[in-house]
């Protein structure tokens, strides 16, 4: 046990130094730089090198790597080209709005699909079934940006207490209004980018959460839990439901990047000031320091997400040794 | 993305039209100013607007783009502004005075000015905010705009003299934007220039304005507070809040929604929509925006020196209709390097109104004859093509190039578009000066100076210094156009103070560049901006709502 831990440590590292190479020649082999982009035509070409100069942005590819990948170790991952701000606190700043809006989007999902994916699977055919199916599929076809323009024009703009734009009304905090008016507040602002996440979230989960009790009620095990003459409802929650888990449990492993990383779409349409557009806007100015440590920062809750899952595997299947 | 906000938008306004026909009649309602119930200023209220996208900066002088520059607006300013009438009018300095000779220029400053921090305001601050931009580690944008100072003299605290190198006029035009704003040596002092944009104040804001920053939120706001110890009359307003949104979609959304008070630009499939719902509520300005559409042909180019060929372009082309189906209407048709409001603008230019017989003649005499494919050919049997390089993810400009090269086709040139994303476009296309043509369009400023597009010390120079089609290209003048007589012109423009003597010369440049066309010269179009009316005293200059201070907000709306 302790063996593999240890070898899976070296892997992530590996895994990671490979993820900051393969980022930085994408970055660099893409074509223009941040100087283009800020000082598009307002600069003359001849300008426009001289800021290039100053920037160092015409040192070889491998000496401008690791000047980066040096300050990286020590926690320092530079300044945006564009804003002059540390990289670090732009992406800190970002972060909270991205991870409340997925936190409570996931518990929303899971709450309400793996009930109902459980229902439909014991009810195969129903017409509860029926119902869950056909709004898994609509909510899985439907565009997530529609849906949103949808809410806001048919909600936002009629409701008075439905906010359609940004995360809280200035003026309003913590500790200095009520707690349920700050409350209120809250909510109003995140009611609808979270209906959005949750119901195109919901119906993957929902059909996996099926699909898994199905498999499960038509195994031995179960029959032979009900041919021994226990009550339906201990077959189901002792025996069935526990197992059916098993797949669902160790999607959270994978959750996790999700958790991190912002829905460019949800953010872009409800103005939701999280770290999707953070990343995007940096791509389409080419702020090299701003994208290099998002994809850092991605990559490593991608392989911390993945060894979760594997200890989540060992934890509710012993049936699991990790050598 | 935008792409199909746009098309759900257009569904959205058809279902939204079809539900209006079930409720009542919709009356006209017109737009209405102030009510003259006025009572006067009163302090207090809040005024909200908002930009799609990101500040760069709140450093005035690093500024290059338009959200930072509508933010520090309200936070620094310059030594002379633009009025309402886009005449130079006193800020920081009282008054000023050009020396005989034209080469000092002297300001004489406010002495009751103080900096938000309650540090006071002196020449010492300009002269330093000057020489960050001349330094050689600034990393802005903004130091052609002073080349040719040659020293900053202080007389005394409240007086400094510019001295130039040579005379440049523009200069004053340059002085008054808020791209030189001033800001505070004893905050800055002890930076290199090179580090200016690292610097936490950058973000932090201190100027001398009517208003003072109060907070950032990266994707969320910028606040101010008004300034209660400013200079000059008010500010009246408490609060200003400036709303960051990530989409012009989502502007125009929270604008219906009233979540914001100002909207710089509605789009023009939705300003009729706008007006009937919103009129009663809102003020809309309708303004033609300084700057202007062309496509750039290459001097040199096999096909496109000859300057019939470039006159049988501009004549095959129906520009109005062009404008009428691209932006409804919302534009004027532009004949050389000038829009239709500027002082010095000449309407004694040909209009090049759609004539494909006089195309077809011009073209015959440059030596093109149409083959049996309707496309036109010279006497070695090679095809008039060429090819328009633009920039991607620009829905109206790549509409306008469309229709362009469909008028073109049926006077039968063969002309091709290539997009390039937008660095793409700058690295290998523009900036280099490699292309045959290209679409894009100049941000012009109130002095009609057009020394970068078209002097030839501006294109592709050797190492002597001469214009040489092998060489790098220095300014603007991407399309290498090289003509004596208005390069001595430009240089007369630069060198006189004196308005007729400018007129006169600008005039005559436009004359010259709209008959030898170094651009088919395209439109320049409008923007219809709405102002919610519980802003009372807005003043509206022929370009943007300006005078801040002296705006306030309707004390039922406190």
């Amino acid at each position: 046990m302790k063996r593999y831990l240890i070898r899976r440590f070296i892997q992530m590292v590996i895994v990671l130094i490979g993820i900051s190479i393969i980022s930085f020649l994408i970055m660099h082999l893409a074509p223009g730089d941040p100087v283009d982009i800020m000082a598009e035509r307002n600069a003359t070409p001849e300008q426009k090198a001289h800021i290039r100069e100053l920037y160092g942005l015409n040192e070889p590819l491998p000496i401008q790597y690791l000047n980066w990948i040096g300050r990286v170790v020590k926690g320092d991952f530079g300044t945006s080209f564009v804003t002059g701000r540390p990289v670090l606190e732009m992406i800190l700043e970002r972060l909270p709005a991205t991870l409340i809006l997925n936190f409570w989007a996931m518990i929303i999902i899971y709450l309400i699909a793996v009930p109902v994916g459980m229902i439909s699977a014991l009810k195969q055919y129903s017409w509860f079934d029926h119902v869950v199916t056909t709004v898994a599929f609509f909510g899985r076809a439907l565009p997530q940006f529609w849906f949103a323009l949808m809410l806001i024009y048919f909600i936002g703009l009629r409701f008075g207490g439905v906010q359609i734009s940004g995360m809280a009304t200035w003026g309003v905090n913590w500790g200095v209004q009520p707690f349920f008016t700050v409350l209120q507040d809250r909510i109003s602002y995140i009611i609808l980018p979270l209906i959005v996440l949750a119901f195109s979230g919901m119906a993957g989960i929902a059909r996996y959460m099926r699909a898994s009790m199905l498999d499960v009620v038509h195994q031995d095990y179960i029959r032979t839990a009900r041919s021994k003459g226990l009550p339906e409802k201990k077959v189901v929650t002792g025996h069935a439901f526990r197992n059916a888990l098993l797949p669902i449990v160790t999607l959270i492993g994978f959750e996790l990047p999700i958790l991190f990383s912002g829905a460019v779409i949800i953010e872009t349409i409800f103005s939701w000031p999280g770290i999707g557009l953070l990343a995007v806007n940096a791509i389409s100015q080419q702020d090299y320091m701003i994208v290099m440590a998002f994809n850092l920062l991605g990559a490593t809750m991608t392989v911390i997400g993945m060894f979760l899952a594997d200890i989540l595997y060992m934890v509710v299947d012993p049936r699991i040794k990790l050598e | 993305m935008k792409k199909y906000l746009g098309i759900v938008v257009v569904l959205l306004l058809a279902t939204a039209v079809i539900f209006s026909g079930c409720t009542n009649g919709a009356t006209p309602t017109p737009s209405n100013g102030d009510n003259g119930e006025d009572a006067g200023p009163v302090f207090g209220g809040m005024y909200t607007y908002g930009f799609s996208g990101e500040p760069a900066t709140l450093n005035p002088i690093l500024s290059s783009d338009s959200i930072t520059s509508g933010i520090t607006n309200f936070i620094n300013e310059s030594l002379i502004t633009l009025d309402e009438n886009l005449e130079f009018a006193p800020e920081l300095a009282h008054d000023w005075e050009i020396s005989e000779d034209g080469l000092v220029l002297t300001f004489y400053l406010r002495d009751d000015v103080y900096w938000h921090d309650g540090e006071k305001f002196t020449a010492e601050d300009v002269k330093f905010t000057y020489e960050m931009i001349l330094d050689p580690g600034y990393t802005g944008v903004q130091s052609s705009h002073l080349k040719f100072v040659d020293d900053l003299v202080i007389v005394n605290d409240y007086e400094i003299e510019i001295h130039l190198s040579q005379i440049d006029v523009p200069i004053l035009n340059r002085i008054a934007a808020a791209a030189l704003g001033i800001i505070p040596q004893h905050i800055f002092g002890e930076v290199e220039a090179s580090a200016l944009r690292e610097h936490p104040n950058s973000w932090d804001p201190i100027g001398t304005g009517p208003y003072k920053f109060a907070e950032y939120q990266s994707g969320r706001h910028v606040v101010l507070t008004a300034n209660q110890d400013y200079w000059g009359e008010g500010p009246y307003i408490e609060t200003i809040m400036i709303r960051l949104y990530q989409d012009s979609q989502t502007l125009l959304s929270a604008f219906e929604n009233g979540d914001i008070d100002f909207i710089d630009r509605i789009p023009v499939e939705d300003i009729d929509r706008i007006k009937q719902t919103m009129g009663d509520d809102v003020t809309f300005v309708e303004i033609a925006n300084n700057s202007y559409y062309y496509i750039g042909l290459k001097q040199n180019h096999k096909f496109l020196q000859d300057q019939n060929v470039r006159q049988a372009l501009m004549y095959s082309l129906d520009r109005q209709s062009i404008i009428d189906v691209v932006f409804q209407g919302y534009g004027t048709v532009i004949n050389s390097h000038s829009v239709p409001f500027s002082w010095a603008h000449n309407e004694d230019v040909t209009e090049y109104e759609q004539d494909l017989e006089k195309a077809a003649e011009l073209f015959a005499e440059a030596g093109f004859t149409k083959g049996a494919d309707g496309y036109l050919y010279n006497e070695d049997g090679e095809k008039l093509e060429f090819v328009i390089v633009s920039m991607t993810g620009e829905e109206d400009k790549a509409n306008v190039i469309a229709l362009v090269i469909e008028q073109w086709k049926e006077a039968g040139a063969d002309v091709k578009v290539e997009y390039y994303e937008r660095s793409v476009l700058f690295n290998q296309y523009l900036d280099v000066g490699e292309f045959e043509s290209y679409m894009w369009g100049w941000n012009l400023s109130v002095d009609p100076d057009s020394f970068n597009q078209f002097h030839s010390s501006q294109a592709k120079l050797n190492e002597a210094g001469e214009p040489d089609p092998d060489g790098t290209l220095v300014g603007f003048n991407d399309v290498e156009y090289i003509n004596p007589h208005v390069d001595a012109l430009l240089e007369a423009g630069r060198a006189t103070y004196d308005m007729q003597e400018r007129i006169e010369i600008y005039g005559e440049i436009q004359q010259i560049l709209n008959e030898e066309l170094p651009y088919i010269f395209l439109y320049t179009t409008n923007d219809v901006k709405a102002m919610h009316n519980k802003v009372k005293n807005v003043v509206w200059s022929p370009l943007q709502p300006i005078d801040h201070h002296v705006w306030y907000i309707d004390p039922a709306f406190h």
